[in-house]
């Protein structure tokens, strides 16, 4: 496209429409799929299939991203810390950071890329296959059969597996700064204990969990309206974990500001 | 994937273990509360300054958490803060809650001190009465400036008083003074030591014959009497001239006490600023205040150590006793600063050339011979110095007895032996002066040293042997009883 | 199960698509519906099956105008029409059994073992045996087609809608398609609306062919009819002539 001054505003107005239309189709398909949440039939069995997919089988990288996580970090705030004699604090500070902001933020982002990725690949085809298509003539909604599973299971595994990366990056900081720092491990305990709220934890898996909505929504929808062939496929897989990242650190920055 | 479990046990176990992590989490997070259930009783307390308290700040008794803040408030220009304690921790009504910081830039945490009798324990929903706000950094550096200033006009009167012409002199004359009286008192105890051995020895037989023949007292009185007699006949030259002697030394004694009295005595009306430092109880207050201050705020966690060595050096070519009072301040462990006063006998030496002029008669030639002396007096000196550690080496310089130098110490793992060398005195003549000494620490406190002192002069080169204290700030608190006054002392 | 389709109007954007169908399905025949790639012809079938809305005009089915009821109603109506895609549309997250199961799973509270006894019967309508615990994947295309057959005639319709059931196949497996869509029409006595291309397998099933050319009808008739035909727009078609009026749109 030429660069006309006149069709610059033009082709910015189009952008802007497709982005408005965009953020419209993701929030309808957001509100569609918890609508069917309480609609009959109530399909159990996709819900626990969704379930092992997105909780049970992305605990491995969690919990491998999750214990390198908070190893570093014990690293990392060391070094800082030593400066004012203040290791103590090591504990505290990467327990606080990933309840808080790490645990929910790198799992979204860990699972964004495995299962929002497949999400949209997995729909997509079975948009270019008319997989959809057919459901549709048989009578079955799409949206309540393919989109409802896995939010759902999104919202409800995101926090769970959100628990088990702050639990391994805690442990894993904990070896780094006992181990490797020798700091007394019965003080960091009582030390990340003492500092540690109740709060910090369930507010951090409240965000796993709008992430996990977030995921989900983002990647059935890019699915959903995939364009034909292979090649749509693979652009709504790619924007599926682009825009799913970006929105979640845009409303992780939210979440913060309005819920801590 | 392993398809052992099916897609429900795979979930199922999942979502249990993950359960499983989140109540223990939570359970041991509000350990104290049983799932937001809050135990425990509160108290409130009044501070003036609650800056730095959080919610969830701990409140400690002995180091030990046995509570934490529950809510701050703002009552009539005061903050009213409830603590929450643990169920069974009662805390004497008597007892002080006192807001301390962890190090410098640490955070705050409630103290609680229980008073030192029993008391009835504050009912739940109480107040504790006795509360202490930590001084603010701006109040701690203007009490910081104005012990300073005071430092500054202690060190001006103590120059006066060791270093102006009048102060010199009444030192001078303090010493002369003392120095006559132990001659004296020497020449006393040479002379009438035969004599007073004489005497007892009389004395003795007199008691023996007593003793022995009793019975017989009466009938060889007379002969007792004769002999006393004639004993104190034939002392009574020495014994006039004992009298004598213990007169005057008594009045020099008693001089030298009335000089010493004077100076005490204006010490304690605390005339002169160190007299109103030493008399004064809010400056004595201040200082170990600020001293704690800044030994936690120049030391972080660890500590500023104040180090006090008194050592006596016996040298035998002299036959005298050369002093060494140091204060020694300890910022970090690989350095200190020291200063001291060092009293030698012999220790200032003028070097001072005669010349003889000899007129031979019979060749009429004037001949002029030169001899050059060394005089030497007593002198105090000061001690001034920066030492760095490197290792088992530790580096200093500065002022060493009023004249530049430069010494070594060596110290031995564990610290128990000390090996320093030291070159000060560089205008001495022929050649610099040079020390080596030996320290050995034998118990606490004491210093056992040996060495040779200005060795690198033959004709006065000496070997010497000494014993020294050593204390350091802890053991003043200890001495002095200082710790019981402390308020804002490291907790570490 | 008579199909009437009247004035049916449908644009995207300023493309008009059609531009006023009138045609009717007449029940228990097999409509086959012809013409140029980008003529509207799948697009009319969406409208049949309710995946678009026309802008204008209407669709009956047994007296009830499809275009003006709700979901829940419509989706009632679907479950009489049977759809084999033109890509199969297997569930390939599904068995070939599991897919040809699936609608009477949802549809239906047939236990488990009647299911089973359908899926086989369906499956041997189409010609195929033992392939219900294979995955799509690893079928040929023809038996793709088949089985996607035997799942749209799972709950025996009353509407079969075929689109473009023979392409990309060889011609041995197209005639086999065309054969089994007659047999199927024949023993379930389903109204069939097949959308093709291929003139030979048009003339032996159909039973009325309607050729769209430019959003409209140009032409409705038995296959004799079209054999006869003079218009020259119809002619070029049939004989697969690139000169004529008939133009590929650049």
């Amino acid at each position: 496209m030429t660069l006309n001054p006149f069709n610059i505003f033009e082709y910015i107005g189009e952008k802007f429409t497709l982005f408005l239309e965009e953020l419209g189709g993701i929030f309808s398909t957001f509100l569609q799929s918890f609508g069917f949440i309480v609609v009959p039939p109530f399909r159990f069995r996709l819900f626990l299939k969704q379930m092992e997919f997105i909780g049970v089988e992305s605990s491995f990288i969690v919990l491998l991203t999750g214990a390198f996580t908070g190893m570093v970090f014990a690293l990392q705030t060391s070094y800082a810390f030593k400066l004012f004699g203040a290791e103590n604090l090591i504990g505290p500070s990467v327990a606080l950071s990933l309840t808080r902001e790490l645990g929910p933020v790198l799992t979204a982002l860990m699972v964004t890329g495995r299962v929002g990725s497949a999400m949209a690949a997995e729909l997509g085809t079975m948009r270019v296959t008319e997989q959809i298509d057919a459901l549709y003539t048989m009578s079955i909604n799409p949206v309540q059969y393919l989109v409802t599973p896995r939010v759902s299971s999104s919202v409800v595994m995101l926090p769970m597996l959100t628990v088990l990366f702050d639990f391994i990056g805690i442990i894993g900081s904990y070896f780094m700064a006992v181990f490797l720092l020798g700091l007394n491990g019965e003080r960091f305990i009582n030390d990340t204990i003492y500092m540690v709220d109740l709060k910090d934890i369930y507010i951090g898996l409240l965000k796993a969990a709008v992430f996990g909505a977030i995921i989900s929504v983002v990647g059935c929808y890019k699915g959903y309206f995939a364009e034909k062939g292979a090649e749509g496929v693979g652009k709504a897989a790619t924007q599926a974990v682009v825009i799913a990242s970006v929105s979640i650190l845009i409303a992780d920055y939210f979440l913060t500001a309005l819920l801590f | 994937m392993a398809k052992g479990f099916s897609t429900n046990a795979r979930v199922g176990v999942f979502v249990a273990v993950v359960l499983l992590i989140l109540f223990w989490v939570t359970f041991k997070i509000s350990s104290g509360t049983i799932f937001g259930r809050i135990q425990g009783y509160t108290i409130i307390a009044r501070f003036g300054n609650a800056q730095g308290l959080n919610t969830k700040t701990g409140v400690f008794i002995a180091g030990i958490k046995v509570g934490y803040v529950d809510d701050i408030k703002l009552q009539d220009d005061k903050a009213l803060v409830t603590l929450r304690i643990m169920p069974g921790v009662t805390i004497g009504e008597n007892a002080k809650a006192v807001i301390r910081t962890k190090g410098l830039l640490g955070e705050k945490y409630i103290e609680i001190v229980p008073g030192k009798e029993t008391a009835e324990p504050i009912k739940p929903g109480g107040q504790i009465i006795f509360t202490e706000s930590p001084p603010d950094f701006e109040e701690l550096m203007n009490k910081l400036q104005g012990i300073a200033t005071d430092m500054r006009s202690v060190s001006q009167s103590l120059s006066e008083v060791f270093g102006g012409s009048k102060g010199a002199r009444n030192i001078r004359e303090m010493y002369d003074n003392i120095n006559r009286t132990i001659n004296h008192i020497d020449r006393l105890m040479t002379s009438t030591n035969t004599n007073l051995n004489r005497t007892f020895d009389s004395v003795n037989a007199f008691a023996k014959v007593l003793k022995e023949q009793g019975p017989d007292i009466l009938t060889n009185l007379a002969q007792v009497s004769k002999q006393l007699h004639a004993i104190i006949d034939e002392n009574k030259e020495s014994v006039n001239k004992t009298m004598e002697n213990i007169n005057s030394a008594s009045k020099e004694l008693d001089r030298t006490l009335a000089n010493l009295e004077v100076i005490t005595q204006n010490l304690k009306e605390g005339k002169g600023t160190i007299g109103k430092l030493l008399t004064d109880k809010k400056t004595e207050e201040q200082v170990t205040k600020a001293i704690s201050g800044l030994s936690t705020m120049v030391g972080g966690t660890s500590r500023f150590r104040t180090i006090i060595n008194y050592r006596g050096e016996y040298q035998f070519k002299y036959n005298n006793v050369k002093s060494y009072l140091n204060l020694i301040l300890q910022p970090t462990m690989d350095k200190y600063y020291l200063l001291g006063i060092v009293d030698d006998p012999s220790g200032y030496s003028s070097t001072s050339t005669t010349y003889t002029t000899v007129e031979n008669l019979n060749t009429g030639t004037v001949q002029q011979t030169q001899t050059m002396t060394r005089n030497i007096t007593e002198q105090l000196k000061l001690n001034a110095e920066l030492a760095k550690r490197i290792s088992y080496f530790t580096f200093r310089g500065g002022i060493i007895e009023s004249t530049g130098g430069v010494g070594v110490d060596i110290d031995s793992p564990g610290n128990l032996a000390q090996l320093s060398a030291e070159v000060y005195d560089f205008n001495q003549k022929p050649n610099p002066k040079v020390k080596a000494m030996l320290s050995i620490s034998i118990i606490r406190y004491f210093l056992l040293s040996a060495g040779m002192s200005d060795i690198a002069n033959k004709d006065y080169r000496t070997w010497f042997m000494g014993l020294g204290l050593r204390f350091d700030d802890q053991d003043l608190k200890n001495i002095f009883g200082l710790a019981a006054s402390t308020t804002y002392v490291n907790t570490k | 199960m008579q199909i009437d389709i009247k004035g049916l109007k449908k644009s995207f954007g300023s493309n008009l698509v059609l531009e006023g169908i009138d045609l009717t399905i007449e029940d228990g025949k097999t409509t086959v519906i012809i013409g140029q790639t980008g003529c509207g012809k799948s697009v009319l079938i969406k409208h049949i099956i309710g995946l678009l809305r026309p802008d204008e005009g209407e669709i009956v089915v047994n007296g009830v105008d499809i275009t003006k009821v709700t979901r829940k109603e419509f989706s009632d109506i679907l479950k009489n029409f049977g759809v084999l895609f033109q890509s199969a549309a297997l569930f390939d997250s599904m068995t070939t059994g599991e897919n040809v199961a699936f609608p009477l799973r949802e549809h239906t509270n047939l236990p488990e073992s009647r299911i089973m006894e359908i899926v086989k019967e369906k499956l041997a309508i189409v010609g195929l045996k033992g392939v219900e615990s294979r995955y799509p994947a690893e079928l040929s295309g023809g038996m793709k087609k088949r089985v996607g057959l035997a799942r749209a005639i799972a709950l025996d319709p009353k509407v079969l809608i075929f689109d473009e059931p023979t392409t990309g196949l060889d011609p041995v497996m197209s005639d086999t398609i065309d054969n089994l869509i007659m047999n199927t029409q024949k023993r379930l006595g389903v109204t069939s609306i097949v959308i093709s291309h291929d003139i030979p397998g048009t003339y032996k099933i159909a039973h009325r062919i309607a050729m769209l050319y430019k959003g409209t009808v140009v032409l409705y008739g038995s296959p004799d009819d079209f054999k006869s035909t003079k218009d020259p727009i119809v002619r070029q078609f049939l004989e697969r002539r690139a000169e004529g009026p008939l133009q590929v749109e650049a």
